[in-house]
């Protein structure tokens, strides 16, 4: 015959619970308030100038929690709402020659690890899948402030510059067009559920 | 100017040579009577040129695809196999055409398959309607190349495949473009062969090798970048204008007077094909 589980186990599961529950906050991403901005040297203009564009449709959950190590981020951008305010130059980065969205519509971000990198700043590290490719990378975000907006609703911002090789993702073409490397930032902010 | 002719040499000069070198191979075959071996090393120089090329414009080459156009050399590669299987002795025609069915078919699903806002059962319907088309054209192909085994078709080819590729610029995908301009500087080398030496034609197992690229590359253009249907078919209706030299009217016309009609009936086509992928698309900006 089972012993009976006494209160005092139950309480003491529920306190966990509860405190699990108070100690993570879960933000929605906002995308009314988020940015991924991405900036590219056009070396078919003699390497003259950059080029920077950006993805107006981003999605994703930002997870706080006091044990730094049980926080986490996940962000979904639709590669398809990528806009440099040139229509055709659109066309050309989201065809075969480079993003490929018909065959690969979403960009993702998942983190594995965060780490704390000094005040307001963390180490996240996680898989990045870009074109089909999954990579993982270890990106310095900087908090970029929290507290409740207008509405009296608790928001969180956080932003991330960093630089990948568009060949380690799969697009390898083209390079006497457009340069290897990309530097992405990523600006979100995150309004608590 | 300098930016594209730099292009083009460092992305025609590679395919030619391999295809040459295939080509001397083949001729050497079919000098020692090796007939089978000679088709196959013909069939190989469109092959093996085109992947050379293809290396080049994508910067790979993988056995497992990932990207959509990663599946352009397969599919030459299995054309490749299947000129060599038809070259046998004994494979009838129903079974040859059968084969060159299934195959067209696998090909335009391999193509569609990792498109990701197409249903299956679309996707299915359209492999079998442009995989039946393929298999036509790469029929049609092969009959035009035994009957016509002189430098004007892979000259004709030539022509169209660039054409193609301007067709293809404006829809948007360079790289495709380039692709398309690869197979140009392919069936170039073919035509240059082909002046040296006379009685020489496309039609040992390159034709369907050729067919498949060129279809490949344009199902690629409509689904995956902005070209419309209508310039990919008459495209591929332009590889088969040597045909007007086979109807009643045209056999009562000079040698010469055929071959100009051929060479209008191709350039009128692909120039359609143009101004379509133009209306469609608009004229390029130009520097973006």
């Amino acid at each position: 015959m089972h012993k009976p589980i006494s209160l005092r186990t139950v309480f003491s599961v529920l306190a966990f619970i509860v405190g699990f529950a108070i100690s993570a906050d879960t933000y929605e991403v906002d995308p009314a308030h988020s940015f991924v901005i991405f900036r590219c040297l056009n070396v078919a203009q003699a390497s003259s100038v950059f080029i920077y564009g950006r993805f107006t449709d981003i999605k994703g959950r930002i997870v706080i929690d006091k044990d730094l190590a049980k926080s986490s981020v996940e962000i979904t951008i639709n590669a398809e709402s990528l806009d440099t305010g040139v229509p055709d130059r659109d066309k050309h980065l989201k065809s075969p020659d480079f993003l490929n969205t018909k065959q690969f519509p979403v960009i993702t971000f998942k983190s594995k690890k965060v780490e704390s990198a000094g005040k307001n700043r963390y180490r996240v590290t996680g898989d990045l899948t870009l074109h089909g490719v999954t990579r993982t990378v270890t990106l310095t975000v900087a908090k970029v402030g929290e507290g409740k907006n207008f509405k009296g609703v608790p928001v969180i911002g956080f932003e991330t510059t960093f630089t990948i090789k568009r060949s380690d993702f799969g697009m390898k073409g083209l390079m006497n067009v457009a340069a290897d490397e990309v530097t992405l930032t990523i600006a979100i902010m995150g309004i608590r559920k | 100017m300098i930016f594209f002719v730099k292009s083009a040499m460092a992305l025609s000069l590679p395919p030619f040579i391999a295809t040459v070198l295939l080509l001397l191979a083949s001729l050497f075959a079919s000098k020692r009577r090796l007939q089978i071996l000679s088709r196959f090393l013909t069939a190989s120089a469109v092959a093996f040129g085109y992947a050379t090329g293809h290396r080049i414009a994508t910067g790979s080459l993988l056995l497992i695809p990932r990207s959509v156009e990663d599946w352009l050399p397969l599919l030459a590669f299995a054309a490749l196999m299947l000129s060599l299987f038809e070259n046998l002795p004994k494979i009838s025609a129903p079974i040859r055409l059968f084969l060159r069915l299934v195959l067209s078919v696998a090909s335009i699903l391999a193509l569609l398959i990792p498109l990701a806002n197409l249903s299956l059962p679309s996707k299915l319907g359209w492999a079998f309607g442009l995989g039946l088309m393929l298999a036509i054209l790469w029929t049609g192909l092969d009959e035009l190349s035994e009957k016509q085994t002189e430098a004007l078709l892979p000259l004709s080819l030539s022509v169209v495949t660039a054409i193609n590729s301007t067709a293809l610029l404006i829809s948007h995908s360079a790289k495709l473009s380039q692709l398309s301009g690869v197979l140009t500087a392919v069936l170039g080398t073919f035509f240059l062969f082909c002046l040296w030496q006379r009685q020489w034609s496309i039609a040992k197992g390159a034709s369907g090798v050729f067919t498949s690229l060129l279809f490949g590359i344009n199902v690629s253009g409509i689904f995956y970048a902005d070209l419309p249907l209508l310039s990919a078919i008459l495209i591929w209706l332009a590889t088969l204008s040597g045909w007007v030299r086979s109807l009643p009217f045209s056999r009562n016309l000079t040698n010469w007077l055929q071959i100009a009609l051929q060479i209008l009936i191709s350039l009128s086509l692909a120039a359609f094909s143009v101004g379509i992928a133009v209306y469609k698309n608009g004229l390029p900006t130009g520097g973006y």
